[in-house]
């Protein structure tokens, strides 16, 4: 792999784990599911699971412990974006069909901690659905509408910074 | 425009679904719940405290009890400040009278009525008559 690449492929990881950390005061509102169909739509499907299960090791490890309960449910929730964009969104990339993709991200990412929560705590499924509903909404809304607006512009500035040919 | 249109829509949705969800939610109400500190599913203390409406789980423990909660690097500090953990506003709680945590090996489970819940102490809405356990658990 090419230096440039794989340095690119770091700086692209450090920016989605810290805008996180940088909005974590707001329940469920960031920049990430913008920057992993953003990253996606340049890398290739393979550079884009890596680089999210780097995210994943280090924000857990920031976060406390390397937990499986969280990181696998964490890791299929994010890895979902670029599959889907990969296979269903790119042969026509719309902006609305991404923000779609964002917005149905948000309850995939929140149902997919639903099993491994029952697993480890015993709770009841429904009560966790419950619980967990508006965070799951917020987080669909805030993608939804953080992709409608921020994805063309930031894609021409990513572009300047991020030429397509050192991410192939 | 049509994006001005779908914003609008998406925020009057999120309005509406949030709101519509508050409403499925129990509304506060006084009363009394007792609180049973437990090790290992062991009672050993077990006691009944008066609450009003605008009491949460938190300030009924604050209140009756010695406790310290997680600072932001899950050490006990009797501040017991709101801190945003993974993005959830609250307090982890890490001792109460005798029990004490330290996060890593062991933590204070809540069960409210026997089953485990679906809240933190800032959130779990109280309801007379209940029950509520704070169990210390080894982690396994």
């Amino acid at each position: 792999m090419p230096v440039k690449k794989l340095t690119l492929m770091a700086l692209l990881t450090t920016l989605l784990l810290i805008q996180e950390q940088a909005l974590s005061f707001i329940p469920n509102v960031q920049f990430s599911t913008l920057l992993i169909l953003l990253f996606a739509s340049t890398f290739k499907l393979r550079d884009s699971l890596v680089m999210l299960a780097v995210y994943v090791c280090i924000d857990s490890l920031y976060m406390g412990a390397l937990n499986p309960f969280y990181m696998i449910p964490m890791y299929l929730g994010w890895a979902t974006l670029p599959v889907l964009y990969h296979t269903v969104i790119k042969p026509r990339e719309s902006i609305y069909a991404m923000a779609t993709l964002g917005f149905f991200g948000g309850f995939i990412y929140g149902v997919l901690f639903m099993p491994f929560a029952v697993i480890q705590t015993g709770i009841d499924p429904r009560a966790y659905l419950l619980a967990d509903f508006p965070f799951q909404i917020i987080m669909a809304a805030s993608n939804f509408l953080t992709i409608l607006w921020l994805y063309a512009p930031l894609k021409k500035i990513y572009g300047l910074y991020v030429p397509k040919e050192a991410t192939q | 425009m049509k994006k001005a249109f779908v914003t609008i829509g998406m925020m009057v949705g999120l309005a509406v679904s949030l709101f519509l969800y508050d409403q499925t939610l129990p509304a506060p109400t006084a009363g009394s719940v007792t609180i049973v500190l437990s090790e290992a599913g062991e009672p050993l203390q077990e006691t009944t405290h008066a609450f009003t409406e605008s009491d949460t789980l938190f300030s009924v423990l604050d209140t009756h009890y010695d406790i310290a909660c997680a600072d932001r690097e899950f050490h006990p500090t009797t501040d017991c400040e709101s801190l945003s953990f993974s993005g959830v506003e609250g307090r982890i709680l890490l001792e109460i009278g005798p029990l004490k945590s330290d996060w890593f090996t062991s933590y204070i489970a809540l069960n409210v009525n026997g089953e485990h819940a679906a809240y933190g102490i800032d959130q779990l809405a109280l309801e007379s008559g209940d029950t509520i356990e704070l169990d210390l658990v080894p982690t396994s």
